[in-house]
């Protein structure tokens, strides 16, 4: 009985947790999806993201943002309020006008830190 | 007694001559201002794009991109907006139900383009073309047009058509017309809407960068070439529904054709782009 | 004396039991809970900060219409929908007055320089 209930036990500890955070292939891929959504981050309208047709040029290429910010936050405050660091940026306050939430912004900081 | 009132009457002279003087210089301020203004303007865009050629400002996009302006001299052998040059010439010759014409408003046969904008001292509000237009209808007792495409927007580019070549002298030369122009100018380069950008961000700062696959014409010459033809409508529009679409487009909410807002922002673009030539109708993607 | 005491005090708690079974069915039925009464707040400021954002010329395009779906939802029993609705309309309102204030002080700043 013992071992049953042992094994039983260690059955169900080994099942994947259902409901749970996803994992960063899924947080990188919803934020390709915000990044992309022309009402959401609509990032190619200005950066050139690689593989992407059609880019704008107004702002500089989207690549090696783990070694261009190298800090979470930078960048999340980046695109939460550009115009704190630069007040002539062109680029919408994204956060801080409320374009998208603070979770939104770290699926994008999860994609951008793919690129 | 004679004295004293003599000594007053100069000294009542003396001080409306100061007042006038006063005036004539605060005038002459304004008129420097605007010069300067016009300076900056054009030579931000001559060092953006050394090789364009001034007149050619008033092409736009096609100015400062030679794919596009290949593309446009083509769709130029059979403009888009012919049809609505003809449409209009027939709007225009027809009498209103009182037997008069457009013709008894505007002078010239219509050749008055380059009239407008303009700062009217009575009014004390910037008159705008179509404005004039609406205005000729209802002093005849006629309805009113809608103001961002249709009839207006035909009528305004057979004026447009047959007043090609005239040049762009907009004059501020009052008190009245110096704050209309400096609210124009504000809106220009203020940011606003959800998007939080300005007319400059894109048109002066940006001219000429890609936002996907557009490119952003430079704001010099902005308003010489309307009512446009775009693609985009499918038909002819007048620069005041460009101005909405503009508002919509960065977040903001749009102010109404020919509202006070939309007349300033034209009357501070048209003097940017004083010295080119009015060329409108045109076509636009 | 006593008497007239005793019936006061009987009149004055009947009073408050009547009150408080009031308060107790309306509580029950949603017509005072603190979502509605949280969201409606919410729709009035936002819908303040919109008008004096409008008064300024600065105005943006989409919180009239936020703050109307809010008051449809609200109506329609849909009290999450109808705040979620009304906090973005409420950012939107806040956002827009506080750029429109920046700019009517500050707008020379962003003349482009080269």
């Amino acid at each position: 009985m013992k071992r049953f209930v042992m094994i039983a036990a260690v059955s169900i500890l080994m099942l994947p947790s259902p409901g749970k955070a996803s994992t960063l292939e899924d947080k990188i891929m919803k934020g390709k999806q915000i990044s992309s959504d022309n009402m959401k981050g609509n990032c190619l309208a200005c950066h050139a993201i690689q593989g992407a047709e059609m880019p704008g040029n107004l702002g500089p290429p989207l690549l090696q943002m783990k070694l261009r910010y190298p800090k979470r936050k930078v960048l999340h405050d980046q695109i939460w309020d550009a115009t704190k660091k630069n007040p002539q940026s062109i680029m919408p306050p994204f956060g801080k006008h409320g374009i998208l939430t603070h979770e939104e912004v770290d699926l994008v900081v999860d994609y951008m830190y793919s690129l | 007694m004679k004295q004293t009132l003599f000594k007053r009457s100069l000294a009542l002279l003396l001080v409306l001559v100061a007042m006038m003087a006063a005036r004539q210089v605060v005038a002459a301020d304004f008129q420097a201002n605007v010069q300067t203004d016009i300076k900056v303007f054009r030579d931000f865009f001559a060092a953006r794009f050394p090789e364009v050629k001034f007149a050619d400002y008033a092409n736009g996009v096609y100015a400062i991109d030679a794919d596009a302006c290949q593309q446009w001299k083509e769709i130029e052998e059979f403009p888009p907006y012919s049809i609505a040059v003809e449409d209009g010439k027939v709007l225009f010759e027809k009498p209103f139900a009182n037997g008069k014409t457009y013709t008894a408003y505007f002078q010239n046969g219509g050749v008055v383009r380059q009239n407008y904008p303009y700062y009217d001292e009575k009014k004390g509000t910037v008159v705008t073309l179509e404005m004039a237009i609406n205005e000729c209808r209802v002093a005849n007792g006629e309805k009113p047009l809608e103001y961002k495409g249709g009839d207006i927007a035909k009528i305004s580019a057979y004026m447009a058509f047959i007043s090609r070549g005239k040049p762009v002298d907009v004059k501020v030369e009052s008190e009245g017309a110096y704050k209309a122009y400096m609210k124009g100018k504000e809106f220009f380069y203020a940011k606003r809407g959800q998007l939080n950008m300005s007319c400059a961000g894109c048109h002066v700062k940006y001219a000429g960068g890609w936002v996907r696959s557009e490119i952003l014409s430079p704001a010099l010459g902005h308003t010489t070439h309307f009512p446009v033809f775009r693609s985009k409508w499918g038909e002819i529009g007048t620069l005041h529904k460009r101005y909405g679409g503009c508002s919509d487009n960065i977040g903001a909410k749009s102010f109404a054709a020919q509202s006070e807002e939309y007349r300033n922002l034209e009357f501070f673009e048209t003097v940017m782009s004083n010295g080119l030539s009015f060329n409108g109708p045109a076509s636009r993607k | 004396m006593d008497q007239l005491h005793e019936n006061k005090e009987k009149t004055m708690i009947s009073r408050i039991l009547f009150v408080a079974a009031l308060i107790a069915v309306m509580l029950s039925t949603g017509e005072l809970s603190a979502e509605v009464i949280t969201t409606k707040v919410l729709i009035e400021q936002a819908d303040a900060a919109r008008k004096e954002a409008a008064s300024i010329g600065y105005e943006w395009r989409d919180t009239a219409s936020l703050i109307t779906k809010a008051k449809e939802a609200l109506a329609n029993g849909q009290e999450e929908d109808a705040q979620k609705l009304a906090r973005k309309a409420l950012i939107e309102g806040q956002q827009a007055l506080e750029q429109g204030r920046l700019m009517s002080k500050q707008w020379e700043i962003y003349i482009p320089k080269s």
